[in-house]
C-alpha cells in the first residue's frame, strides 16, 4: 500500500510539474537551479555551504551537430554562499548567494595569436527559498518556492566602456521566481541507499532597463529534472556517499522586447556523479561532475564541455539531539 | 589686468577649438560629416553594444574559395538565394548570402581591385568596401560591436572600429574617414547568372565549420517588430524589414522599393542635383542606380540580360555594362540594399520613393 501510493505521489509530481513549467535560459550562467535544495534536517537545524563550480563552454553546436570549431570558450566560475535553516522537520529556509566570474574567449584564426577576452566578475542575484515537507515517511516530498533576487548588476562594461552582453553579466536585473520539488525514496532493502528526484523550474523576469535602458531583457524560462540514485556507507568513521544522477535541462529562448533571442536556449542532458564525505564536526566534503550526454541547442550556440563542482559544508543542531548526517 | 587675462584665455580656447584635428577625410558623396568625438568615438558611445559574440567571434573569410555553377559545388538551393554580385575588369563574382550570414565580411581580391564585401545580416546591409585605406592595404574583421543594430568592421592593421552603414570610421586611427564604396548589386543567384554565366561563385570551402543550409537568425528575416538591439530612429513609412535601395546624392539620401509592376521599371529623376536612373524587377529581385550625367532618356528592356537601352539604341545589363551599341558603361551610383528600418535609423531625414 505504502509502495503504491509512493508510486501515486511521483508520478503526481511529474505531471505537475511538467504540465506547469516551461522552460529556461543559457547554458552558461549561474548554477542556482542545480546548486538549491538542501535536504531538510531535523528542526533547528542550521548548515551553510560553500561552493566553487566551474563550468567550461567550448563546443560550439548546431542544433545536435558538434561544429569543427575551437576559436571560442565561455566559462563561468562561480563561488556560492549558502544557508539553511530548518525551522521544524518540514519547514526551513535557505539562501544562496552567488559570487559570479565570467569569461568569453575567442582565439582568432585570422589575426594570428590573438585573443579577444573579456570577463566580469560580481555578486549574482541571491536566492530566497521556502520550502515544506509534505510526506516525511521512507518516500520524502518537499516543496520550495522563492524569489531570486536581482541584486547583481546587469550593466557591466569593458575597459572601453561598452556596455557587455547580457550573458557576461553577473546579475540578470530581473525578479525570478524558483519553484522547487525534491522527492526522495528510501529502497527498503537498505535505507542507506534511496532514490530521488529534483526539479527545479525557474520563471524569469523582464529587465526593463537592458541595454541602458532601451531594451526589455528575458531569460528563458528553465526547468531540470535532476533523477539518480544515493548511497551511505561507512569507511572507517567516515560517512561516504556516492550517488549516480541523470541532469535533463530545458531552456526557452531568451526574449528581447519579447521577440526570441536566436542562439539562445535549447535542451541538454548530463550524466552527473557525486562523492561526498562526512569528517569531523559535522562537515563535509563533496565532489560533483557533469558531463554531457545529450545536446540540442537553439540554432547555433557553444554548450558545456564539463561542469564541476567543489563543495564543503557544515551543519549545526540547535535540538536536544545533535546527531547528524550532512548528506 | 583681468579682461586681458580673461581675453587671453578666451583667445586661446578659441584657438585650441580651431586647432582640433580635421580628420583625412575623401567624403563618399550624399554621406553625413562625421560630427563629434566624444570619448575617442564619433557616435554616442552608449550607443555602441557587444553583440555577445566577441572581437572576429563571427570569422570573416579571408581566403575566400569560388567556383563556376559548373562546378557543381554550389548548392541548388542557392539558385534562388540572395547574392551580393561584384564586376571588376569582366570578371564577376558572387557571395551568396546564406554564407555571408555566418561570416560577414570576405576580405578578397579581384584582379586589381582589393574588396571587403561586408554584409550585416541584422539590417540587410551588404556593402562593398575598398581595402586600401590611407595607401595601405588592409583586412577587416568583425569586431563584435554594433551600433543601431548594424555589424561595425575592425581593420586589422590599425584596430580602427568602423561603421558599416554609416560609412565611415567611429573609433581609433581612421575616424572620420570615409569608406571607399565598391559598386554592389544584390539579386538572386539565378538572375545574376542570367547576367553573367560564368561568374565565379563564393563556395562553402570557408575553412570554418558552419551548416550553410541554416538561417541563423529564426524568423528575423520576416518579423518586422523583432530588432534585436536598440536603434536611435524608428521610421514607420514602411514595413521595418522591406528591403529598399538608398540611394545618396550629394547630402540626401532616397530610398527606393521595389516596384508593384511586372517586368523592368524605370525611375529617371534628379535626386539633390544628381541626374539618376533606377532599375527595377520585383520578379527578377534587383533594384539598381545608375548615375545619368549625360541625361540620357532610358526605356526598359523586357529581354533580360539587356535591362534598358538608351535613346542612342545601347544596351545595358545589369550592372551598367553596355551589351550592344555604341556606348560607355554606366557608374552604379552611391547606394546598396537594406532593410527599411536602417535607413530610417542611420538617415532619419531619408526621402522616400513613391509610385
Amino acid at each position: 500500500m505504502l509502495l503504491k501510493n509512493t508510486f501515486t505521489y511521483i508520478i503526481a509530481f511529474f505531471l505537475i510539474t511538467t504540465i506547469s513549467f516551461s522552460q529556461t535560459c543559457c547554458s552558461g550562467g549561474v548554477p542556482v537551479s542545480s546548486n538549491i535544495g538542501f535536504s531538510n534536517k531535523e528542526s533547528k537545524t542550521l548548515q551553510f555551504s560553500v561552493s566553487a563550480n566551474f563550468n567550461t563552454l567550448k563546443t560550439l553546436y548546431s542544433e545536435s551537430t558538434a561544429l569543427d570549431d575551437d576559436q571560442r570558450k565561455r566559462a563561468t566560475q562561480s563561488f556560492l554562499a549558502r544557508a539553511h535553516y530548518s525551522f521544524t522537520d518540514r519547514f526551513s529556509m535557505e539562501t544562496f548567494i552567488p559570487f559570479v566570474r565570467q569569461t568569453r574567449t575567442i582565439y582568432s584564426s585570422s589575426t594570428a595569436g590573438s585573443v579577444d577576452f573579456e570577463s566580469t566578475f560580481g555578486i549574482g542575484d541571491p536566492l530566497l527559498l521556502a520550502s515544506y515537507k509534505i510526506i516525511n515517511s521512507d518516500f520524502k516530498l518537499t516543496l520550495g518556492a522563492g524569489p531570486q533576487i536581482p541584486l547583481g548588476a546587469f550593466d557591466r562594461r569593458n575597459s572601453n566602456n561598452l556596455i557587455l552582453v547580457e550573458d557576461l553579466q553577473p546579475g540578470s536585473g530581473a525578479w525570478d521566481l524558483i519553484l522547487l520539488g525534491i522527492a526522495d525514496y528510501a529502497l527498503p532493502s537498505r535505507q542507506s541507499t534511496s532514490l530521488f528526484t529534483r526539479v527545479i523550474y525557474s520563471h524569469t523576469g523582464e529587465n526593463p532597463n537592458a541595454r541602458n535602458g532601451l531594451q526589455t531583457y528575458e531569460f528563458g524560462n528553465d526547468i531540470q529534472i535532476i533523477a539518480g540514485l544515493a548511497d551511505q556507507f561507512l569507511i572507517g568513521t567516515k560517512v561516504i556517499a556516492p550517488s549516480l544522477a541523470l541532469r535533463y535541462r530545458a531552456a526557452n529562448n531568451d526574449t528581447v522586447d519579447s521577440n526570441d533571442i536566436s542562439g539562445t536556449g535549447g535542451e541538454w542532458l548530463f550524466a552527473k556523479a557525486t562523492l561526498g564525505v562526512e569528517f569531523l564536526w559535522q562537515s563535509s566534503l563533496s565532489f560533483d561532475i557533469e558531463l554531457p550526454l545529450y545536446t540540442f541547442v537553439n540554432e547555433t550556440q557553444l554548450s558545456p564541455n564539463s561542469i564541476i563542482t567543489l563543495s564543503w559544508s557544515k551543519s549545526f543542531s540547535f535540538s536536544k539531539n545533535e546527531v547528524d548526517l550532512n548528506f | 589686468m583681468k579682461q586681458l587675462v580673461s581675453f587671453l584665455s578666451l583667445s586661446i580656447l578659441i584657438f585650441l577649438a580651431s586647432c582640433s584635428s580635421e580628420p583625412d577625410n575623401p567624403a563618399t558623396g550624399g554621406i553625413p560629416p562625421t560630427q563629434e568625438f566624444e570619448n575617442g568615438w564619433a557616435i554616442p558611445v552608449d550607443e555602441v553594444l557587444d553583440g555577445g559574440v566577441g572581437k572576429d567571434g563571427i570569422p570573416s573569410i579571408d581566403n575566400p574559395k569560388f567556383a563556376t555553377i559548373d562546378d557543381g559545388q554550389t548548392r541548388p538551393s542557392y539558385l534562388d538565394a540572395l547574392v551580393v554580385g561584384v564586376v571588376n575588369n569582366g570578371k564577376a563574382r558572387a557571395y551568396p548570402h546564406p554564407i555571408l550570414d555566418w561570416h560577414e565580411i570576405v576580405n578578397d581580391d579581384l584582379d586589381n581591385m582589393s574588396l571587403a564585401l561586408t554584409y550585416c545580416p541584422l539590417t540587410g546591409t551588404a556593402i562593398g568596401w575598398n581595402r586600401i585605406v590611407n595607401n595601405g592595404k588592409t583586412e577587416f574583421g568583425v569586431s563584435g560591436l554594433l551600433y543601431n543594430t548594424n555589424l561595425m568592421p575592425y581593420d586589422r592593421v590599425t584596430g580602427s572600429t568602423w561603421s558599416q552603414q554609416r560609412l565611415d570610421c567611429v573609433n581609433g586611427t581612421h575616424i572620420g574617414r570615409k569608406i571607399d564604396l565598391i559598386p554592389v548589386v544584390e539579386t538572386t543567384l539565378t538572375t545574376w547568372l542570367e547576367a553573367y554565366p560564368d561568374s565565379e561563385i563564393l563556395t562553402e570551402d570557408t575553412g570554418f565549420s558552419r551548416d550553410y543550409t541554416r538561417y541563423p537568425y529564426g524568423d528575423y528575416r520576416t518579423n518586422n517588430s523583432n530588432i534585436f538591439f536598440p536603434i536611435s530612429n524608428r521610421d514607420t513609412r514602411l514595413p521595418e524589414k522591406q528591403r529598399v535601395l538608398g540611394v545618396f546624392a550629394n547630402e540626401g539620401v532616397k530610398a527606393y522599393p521595389f516596384s508593384q509592376d511586372s517586368g523592368t521599371n524605370l525611375i529617371q529623376e534628379n535626386v539633390n542635383g544628381v541626374d539618376l536612373v533606377i532599375a527595377r524587377n520585383t520578379e527578377k529581385n534587383f533594384i539598381v542606380a545608375f548615375e545619368n550625367p549625360g541625361n540620357l532618356t532610358f526605356t526598359a528592356s523586357q529581354n533580360f540580360p539587356a535591362m534598358m537601352e538608351d535613346e542612342n539604341g545601347v544596351s545595358y545589363n545589369l550592372t551598367g555594362e553596355v551589351l550592344s551599341g555604341d556606348g560607355s558603361d554606366l557608374t552604379i551610383a552611391n547606394s546598396f540594399i537594406g532593410y527599411w528600418f536602417s535607413f530610417g535609423t542611420f538617415y532619419p531625414d531619408i526621402e522616400l520613393h513613391e509610385d
